[in-house]
């Protein structure tokens, strides 16, 4: 087991490497601490990630749509939130500015800074803007919009990873084999080194480009110089570490140095030293490819844009409940910036339905609507409200949007069912099962209004909470 | 060729080469640029361009032989330690001690260049000298300089001759250069009088030719320069012009989401950088050359900026402040600011009165401060400007020359 998994630190909150508004060049970013301690102080993380993220995201950006944590899986923890909370960021990926940690709004101050915020004129308006593409220059280095979703890459990379190196264990000729073709999507992977890759990409946040081109760098090594990759289990931490490196510093220009290889991997910075000198002479330096080659960079674009499309079409059924309650609590103005969709009630949104209709909305209304991809799907529920995109909604109206979601709701949920009995369906069922009883069929009904339901809406810690401000203040 | 086979070929030479580490298990990992460097040169060479030696066919590989031997210190592993050329009795007899080191050229933020002496040949050579330090392991600016031009043979691009890996230094032996364009111009004296610093005509055309064969090169080999500028220009005592210090350079070849854009030496910035642009592309290389050809015509830098926003308003003063008319989008940038004085366009034959019209024509399309209206390269040498200096090319052509240019390139794009 890698040595960090017995750090003490956990809990305390990784600072982001390269931005810290220093200016780079070589930024150094020693973490103290366990980034995916995650089950300690979830709320604290959960709400600086999120922090993070709408701090650095354009609010016209439809944000990648998160995956769900898997909640049987072996690294989340079985006192985690309601899966709800999965929505907002990836579990795991609690990297955030350090300047912005104090940047926390209380809750109750929200709407009324809400408020102000959308009663600002457009010059003001505009100012803001500018200063937010401008702390984003400030920023720079590894992303901070990261151009993939966190989960997705994570088990990306660890099933091509570990396909690269079942087939360089293997016997055959791996020279021979296109590797993005034939990874085995079933293959059980290895929690440990899944969680350790989950680390490694979401502390350096690197951009997809340098990824895929680090996994063709480890590729390309593991069949030309099969006999340079020393036997032992281990081997393949070792390997892709290096070749990440080696793809950060050639494509990247902000990149770390070793020694914030070294926290991040926990493997020592000499043998990374070590390793990323051996690897350039064996390759001779050549780390300037020619992506169109056959079997070269290109393919493992486009094994990734497949991967990427393959998974959203999979999990594309379960993805719809929460959708349907969206529509339902769509009364709030606090996520219009973020919806594709026409926006009926923004009109409306402080006049008939108050503060409850944010708190409400904090729960309900999820950035995850803004990834559309599925959205098509369900054409009646959209279509439904572009008919009345300019209108005020009349009580009727309401009812009627409720009624249709709740109908739409029940329909999937039992769609859901009869899909997690399929065997074929990956991974997603129990997920599905967990957010109904946790939020279907609770003591309240989800669609509670009553004030319980809201106040409890309003304290937990979900990170939308400050969320929502920020980017009303981007709007 | 693959990557297995310049091993093996590399292995079973008896080129074969050991980096000065005492870890053995370093020493399986032989460089082997040496064995296939120069190519360029000597098949460029053309006795109807150059009075000098036919060059031979293939470098002779150079080699720090001593490092290997176990009578040294790892802090001795130097070329610093090599002075004097002196043999060390334990050396590898193959190879005899390389670099003689010369006087210091030159030092960079993270580099040390040193003029050099190849012990064997006689040939000068330019060492650059990069500390590794243990916490930064090998530095992204060396890998980049060494992979980039390893791969960019061609006349207007200094050659990297070989890479010794060590313990704690990392030393590129380049060829060498006798100055830079900037030391050119300062100890240039023009006959026909002019500004101190002004080049003549004929040889600004034939720098600026050069420049942009360089520059042309390396775009069609998916590489950006991205810190073009005098200094980084090497001129040898045979008016030949090299782009060198690929410390900044970038691949861009693969889609990548965003650049830096701290990039480029200030004067030479393109103004989309200025106001913050991340995706640029060879535009901004093309954007230096034409400070450049301003330069070498007044002997002093076009727009010498002291801030990024000081950088854009020389440029506004001479080029006219931009607006959403003028540049669709420009009010999207990060650095766009209402609050710009409004400069009108000037013309450049007002303030380089000494080019002539087709000069000027080159030079505005050099110039543009849109980078989509900015000319490429390719572009830039088809101009007419250059008509005698691409008809001599032609000509040469017909002897064979550009028949091998383009088989060079040919030969250089490696199979995988």
């Amino acid at each position: 087991m890698p040595g960090y998994y017995s750090r003490p630190m956990a809990g305390q909150l990784p600072l982001t490497p390269p931005d810290s508004g220093s200016g780079y060049g070589y930024s150094s970013m020693h973490y103290a601490q366990d980034p995916y301690a995650q089950h300690q102080n979830v709320g604290q993380c959960r709400q600086d990630s999120y922090d993070y993220q709408q701090g650095y995201m354009q609010p016209a950006v439809a944000p990648a749509p998160p995956t769900y944590q898997y909640p049987q899986s072996s690294f989340q923890t079985a006192n985690s939130l309601p899966p709800i909370s999965s929505y907002y960021e990836p579990i795991g990926a609690p990297i955030l500015p350090p300047l912005r940690i104090n940047d926390q709004i209380a809750f109750t101050d929200d709407y009324q800074r809400r408020l102000q915020q959308e009663q600002q004129n457009a010059a003001a308006r505009e100012q803001q803007q500018r200063q937010a593409a401008k702390e984003e220059k400030a920023t720079g280095g590894v992303s901070a919009k990261l151009d993939y979703e966190m989960e997705r890459m994570t088990d990306f990379v660890t099933e091509a990873t570990q396909s690269m190196y079942a087939l360089h264990c293997s016997p055959v000729c791996v020279a021979d084999i296109d590797v993005t073709r034939s990874f085995q999507h079933t293959m059980q992977s290895h929690p440990s080194f899944r969680k350790w890759i989950h680390q490694v990409l979401s502390a350096t946040r690197l951009p997809s480009a340098t990824i895929l081109l680090s996994l063709h760098y480890l590729n390309d090594r593991l069949a030309n110089w099969p006999d340079s990759v020393p036997p032992g289990e281990n081997q393949i931490y070792r390997l892709l570490a290096v070749a990440l490196i080696l793809g950060s510093k050639f494509l990247d220009d902000n990149t770390f140095i070793n020694r914030s290889w070294s926290d991040v991997t926990a493997i020592k910075v000499s043998e990374l030293n070590m390793l990323e000198m051996k690897w350039l002479h064996l390759i001779n330096y050549e780390l300037h490819i020619d992506p169109s080659t056959s079997n070269g960079l290109q393919a493992w674009f486009d094994a990734w844009k497949k991967y990427d499309a393959e998974y959203l079409a999979k999990t594309q059924p379960a993805r719809l409940s929460p959708l349907d309650t969206n529509v339902h609590r769509h009364t709030s103005s606090s996520r219009d910036r973020f919806s594709p969709y026409p926006t009926p009630y923004t009109a409306s949104a402080r006049s008939f339905d108050g503060s409850l209709s944010s708190t409400r909305s904090s729960q309900y209304s999820t950035p995850y609507a803004t990834a559309d991809p599925w959205a098509s799907s369900h054409r009646h529920v959209s279509d439904y409200y572009k008919q009345r995109e300019e209108r005020y909604p009349s009580a009727y109206e309401i009812e009627e949007a409720s009624r249709r979601a709740s109908e739409e709701r029940a329909r999937q949920s039992a769609y859901q069912y009869a899909q997690s009995a399929h065997p074929s369906y990956y991974q997603t069922p129990s997920y599905g099962s967990t957010w109904d009883q946790n939020n279907t069929w609770n003591v309240h009904r989800y669609d509670c209004n009553c004030s319980t339901c809201a106040y409890q809406q309003h304290y937990r810690p979900y990170p939308m909470t400050s969320g929502y401000t920020a980017q009303t203040v981007m709007g | 060729m693959t990557n297995r086979s310049i091993l093996a070929a590399s292995n079973s030479s008896s080129h074969s080469r050991l980096p000065a580490s005492r870890d053995t298990s370093k020493s399986s990992s032989p460089l082997t640029v040496a064995s296939q460097l120069t190519t360029a040169r000597a098949t460029l060479w053309d006795p109807k361009y150059t009075h000098k030696e036919p060059p031979q066919l293939r470098l002779q590989p150079t080699h720090v032989g001593t490092l290997t031997t176990g009578n040294r210190t790892d802090s001795n592993i130097s070329v610093r330690s090599l002075g004097g050329g002196q043999k060390v009795d334990s050396m590898d007899k193959r190879h005899p001690s390389s670099f003689q080191q010369l006087e210091k050229l030159g030092e960079g933020t993270y580099a040390t260049v040193f003029k050099g002496r190849n012990g064997q040949t006689g040939q000068f050579v330019a060492l650059k000298e990069i500390h590794l330090d243990s916490e930064e392991g090998t530095p992204s600016t060396a890998i980049r300089e060494i992979s980039l031009m390893k791969e960019l043979k061609h006349e207007n691009i200094v050659s990297l001759y070989d890479v010794i890996h060590t313990e704690n230094k990392l030393m590129l032996v380049f060829e060498y250069m006798d100055k830079d364009l900037k030391k050119y111009m300062d100890s240039y004296q023009n006959p026909n009088g002019g500004n101190r610093g002004a080049l003549d005509a004929p040889t600004i055309k034939s720098f600026m030719w050069q420049l942009l064969r360089g520059i042309a090169f390396c775009h069609e080999n998916r590489v950006l320069h991205r810190d073009l500028k005098p200094q980084n220009l090497l001129i040898n005592a045979q008016g030949q012009l090299k782009l060198g210090d690929f410390g900044l350079a970038r691949a861009f070849g693969i889609p990548v989401n965003t650049f830096s854009n701290e990039v480029v030496t200030l004067w030479y910035r393109a103004p989309d950088v200025l106001l913050g642009s991340r995706t640029y592309n060879t535009s901004i290389d093309i954007w230096s050359a034409g400070c450049i050809m301003a330069e070498m015509f007044t002997g002093r830098p076009l727009f010498p900026g002291t801030t990024n926003e000081d950088q854009l308003l020389k440029i506004f003063r001479l080029m006219g402040t931009p607006s959403e008319r003028s540049w669709p989008g420009i009010s999207s940038f990060p650095e766009y600011k209402q609050t710009w004085p409004v400069y009108a366009t000037q013309e450049l034959r007002a303030i380089l009165p000494q080019v002539d019209s087709l000069g000027l024509q080159l030079l505005g399309q050099l110039l543009q401060l849109r980078p989509e209206m900015r000319c490429s390269a390719q572009q830039a040498l088809a101009h007419p400007w250059f008509a005698e200096l691409n008809a001599r090319s032609q000509q040469a052509a017909q002897g064979g020359f550009t028949q091998q240019v383009q088989g060079m390139t040919v030969g250089q794009q490696r199979a995988y």
